[in-house]
């Protein structure tokens, strides 16, 4: 095995975390949350089935529910018009870049929010929608529900009613629904016209709640995108108030002269009943291979796990039968040295061959005196050796043993 | 177990490239390139083939040292894509002398044969078999063991040849058959006499007894048998050398080869081994029990440090009255050897000591270098024989120079 321990564990954090990572990126993106409201497969006083049914009537419609990031293959994207109604999310930087490009491309964007989270993608066409809600002293019933006659679309004469909406500001565009000029922003959500002089102040004055970035987008054969900032006039409670409906189709054929395909984004509305968790799989795999960020974040899964597939890997080895006879074993001569330690053993060896040849037994051989066996060893060397583990001075052990072992009786 | 190899890294690697390629590009080129990697890994892991059925056949399960026995192993599987690869394990103690023991196969009825040797002693387990199921790419497999063990019994190699020719020089001081000028229950006639009660009817001479007009019965010599006991030194110090040639392996063959001998002339042969244990096999004849005498010296190992004075201590109550003793040991690392050596002279025991000398075949690993503390043992060792041998012992100073039939020569010298 290549890999030790430690360095699986790591790899495996390190994939673990990346995982982790991926999946939240992709709960966070797909787990709406807010309910069904504003979305087109909602036929309650909330949904947008009536404003669907008059898309219908008018283009080819098709449902986005998985993400925007899809448009980039768009075939003919002069005679699209893109449809996105009360997002309840924000898009992500691969959804914005498509939407711009799809926009670069020639396509039509019809973008209805106030709640400020499209501002990520309407910043690019110059416009922005306004926190705070609007409010104008021309309402209807309750000062919710504000009621605009000064649209400038096309031939579309009539009033508009909106439902709490907000506002558009913008620059090099033009704004097609303006509000009277009693109409102000209640910028700190207190209910109240106060904080009148600051530059960000709730001064009454003309307001725009629609606008389009460029208006002569037929002429020039560009992109254009309408942020109108009150999604809820397209409720079906709303729609058929006033003339909001008229507003829609009117808004359908502008940006679609010569007609086409509508796309509706669903992929920011939660799909109502079972059918959300499929959207939200969907979803999750066209996140997975399109949003940059998780691109890289795979890609570094993929690279990690390919270097850890090759460095725990272990390659089978081949088999071969291996004998154990060629072991060897020692007991007595471990070291095959001698040293001090040895020095009683060679002194006993000295006087058992000393013994030995003369034909003696043990108890007779220690009844002797040192005289006597000094006599039998004959040898002065190998009797100091003998009676008291001396050495001559420069000999070594091993010459001492030779002399031993050469000794014979004479 | 299953495994994959570096083929199957180098696949899935590319295939992870080329879609990661894929996505980062969207480029469908890259996709079917990824998705055309994952595909023939995933079509070539369905293809691993199936379990074989794996059958052994032993040319025999019983030999002795340095015979060769064939094995035949069958596999039975279904015919099908992929291949195995088969290891018929083997004892660390067995050599391989023909062909292989591991094989590349297709999937189906396959064989293959192979050759072992046995140099040494023991109970040599063969298998079991381990099969490595491959898929067609071997990119991934599959391993497992089957359970098909066999067991290989390696009796110690023996000169039996030489121990029945050998002729027993002095009857009353070594170990053979004695006829003895009494009467016994031998088949030799030795003489008539009355029948008394007590007699079988079998033993009647009807011709003598109708001539004498009273029952009559023969008398047969009686054959003396002797027994003889083998004290064998198993200690761990007895495994010095290699792991074929020591002490303890040249003292188990000559064990067995000499009782070859003792039970063929009728004599009965007991064993005595100690090293972590002491186990007394009391005496047994004929030559039907060489069988069991062989399986006990093929399960000898070598192991513990129990001495030979505690061992003839332990030993005495089992060993008859004057029976010969056959003493096989090193001699090594052991204070007790003289005084169980007299121990048994004094209870009339003659003793023959056969010695292996430890030392020289721990020279041997040594390259036959004669070191210092070689030299001091070789002479501790002389003085220890010397003193054995004044003990009235007669020692056999067996040293690797010589072979079996040397050792069991000088015992009849």
């Amino acid at each position: 095995m290549n890999g030790s321990r430690s360095g699986r564990i790591w790899i495996i954090v390190a994939i673990s975390v990346l995982g982790l990572l991926v999946v939240s990126e992709i709960a966070s993106l797909t787990l709406i949350g807010s309910g069904p409201e504003l979305s087109v497969k909602d036929g309650g006083p909330g949904g947008l089935s009536l404003a669907f049914g008059e898309m219908e009537g008018r283009a080819d419609v098709e449902v986005l529910l998985t993400s925007p990031s899809l448009l980039l293959e768009e075939d003919d994207p002069e005679n699209t018009l893109f449809i996105s109604i009360g997002p309840q999310r924000e898009y992500t930087l691969t959804e914005v870049h498509a939407l711009k490009k799809f926009h670069q491309m020639g396509g039509r964007l019809l973008l209805a929010d106030d709640t400020g989270r499209i501002n990520g993608l309407t910043n690019y066409f110059d416009m922005t929608v306004v926190r705070g809600q609007l409010y104008d002293e021309i309402f209807v019933g309750h000062p919710d529900i504000v009621k605009v006659d000064d649209v400038e679309l096309g031939t579309f004469s009539g009033f508009l009613l909106l439902n709490r909406p907000s506002s558009v500001i913008f620059s090099g565009g033009l704004g097609i629904i303006r509000t009277s000029p009693s109409s102000w922003v209640d910028r700190n959500g207190n209910g109240v016209m106060d904080n009148l002089t600051s530059a960000q102040g709730e001064a009454p004055g003309p307001r725009y709640v629609g606008a389009i970035s460029d208006p002569d987008f037929e002429d020039e054969g560009r992109g254009a995108a309408v942020l109108i900032s009150d999604p809820s006039m397209f409720m079906n409670h709303m729609i058929e108030e006033e003339d909001n409906m008229e507003f829609l189709r009117e808004l359908i054929d502008h940006l679609l002269p010569n007609g086409g395909k509508i796309i509706v984004d669903e992929s920011v509305h939660e799909t109502p009943g079972a059918g959300s968790w499929v959207q939200r799989g969907l979803s999750g795999a066209v996140f997975l291979i399109t949003d940059v960020n998780l691109k890289i974040v795979m890609g570094t899964i993929a690279a990690i796990s390919v270097f850890a597939l090759a460095y725990v890997h272990e390659a089978p080895g081949r088999h071969r039968h291996i004998h154990m006879l060629d072991r060897t074993g020692v007991a007595e001569i471990v070291d095959p040295d001698i040293s001090s330690g040895d020095i009683p053993e060679m002194r006993k060896v000295l006087l058992d061959k000393v013994r030995v040849a003369n034909g003696m037994s043990r108890d007779a051989f220690s009844s002797l005196d040192w005289d006597r066996i000094r006599s039998m060893i004959s040898h002065d060397t190998l009797y100091g050796f003998a009676r008291y583990g001396r050495m001559p001075k420069g000999s070594d052990l091993t010459a001492i043993l030779l002399e031993v072992n050469n000794w014979e009786k004479r | 177990m299953s495994g994959f190899t570096s083929r199957a890294v180098g696949y899935s690697s590319a295939a992870t490239v080329l879609m990661v390629l894929a996505f980062v590009l969207s480029s469908e080129l890259f996709l079917i390139g990824g998705l055309l990697c994952m595909a023939l890994m995933v079509l070539s892991f369905s293809f691993i083939p199936g379990r074989p059925k794996v059958e052994r056949e032993l040319e025999r399960e019983q030999c002795f040292e340095d015979e060769t026995i064939e094995v035949l192993l069958k596999l039975d599987g279904r015919k099908q894509a992929g291949n195995l690869e088969v290891f018929d394990r083997l004892s660390p103690g067995a050599l391989l002398k023909n062909s292989s023991n591991c094989a590349m196969l297709p999937p189906g009825k396959r064989s293959i044969r192979y050759v072992i040797e046995a140099p040494l002693r023991g109970y040599h387990p063969v298998g079991p078999t381990s099969v490595r199921r491959w898929d067609p790419l071997w990119l991934w497999f599959s391993q497992g063991e089957i359970d098909n063990k066999s067991l290989l019994t390696v009796f110690p190699s023996m000169i039996t040849e030489k121990a029945r020719v050998m002729k027993i020089a002095k009857i009353k001081q070594r170990p053979g058959d004695m006829k003895l000028r009494r009467v016994g229950l031998g088949k030799e006639f030795h003489s008539i006499r009355d029948y008394n009660t007590t007699d079988p009817f079998n033993t009647i001479n009807w011709k003598a007894s109708a001539r004498n007009r009273k029952l009559l019965v023969n008398q047969f010599e009686a054959e003396s048998v002797t027994d003889v006991m083998f004290l064998l030194d198993s200690r761990m110090v007895t495994r010095v050398g290699t792991m074929i040639d020591n002490p303890l392996e040249q003292s188990i063959r000559f064990t067995a080869s000499l009782a070859a001998g003792l039970l063929q002339s009728s004599n009965r042969v007991g064993l005595i081994i100690y090293g972590s244990t002491v186990s007394v096999f009391r005496p047994v004849g004929g030559t039907s029990n060489l069988t069991g005498i062989l399986h006990d010296l093929t399960n000898v190992t070598p192991s513990g440090y129990n001495t030979m004075g505690a061992t003839v201590e332990y030993s005495l109550p089992y060993l008859d009255p004057n029976v010969p003793v056959v003493l096989l040991s090193p001699l090594s690392e052991d204070p007790t050897v003289k005084e169980a050596i007299k121990n048994l002279i004094g209870r009339g025991h003659p003793l023959t000591v056969v010695s292996p000398a430890g030392v020289e075949y721990e020279r041997m690993v040594y390259e036959g270098k004669i070191t210092p503390k070689y030299l001091l043992k070789r002479m501790a060792r002389k003085n220890l024989i010397d003193d054995i041998r004044s003990m009235g012992a007669k020692v056999i100073d067996w040293t690797p120079d010589h072979d079996l039939a040397w050792a069991i020569m000088e015992v009849w010298k």
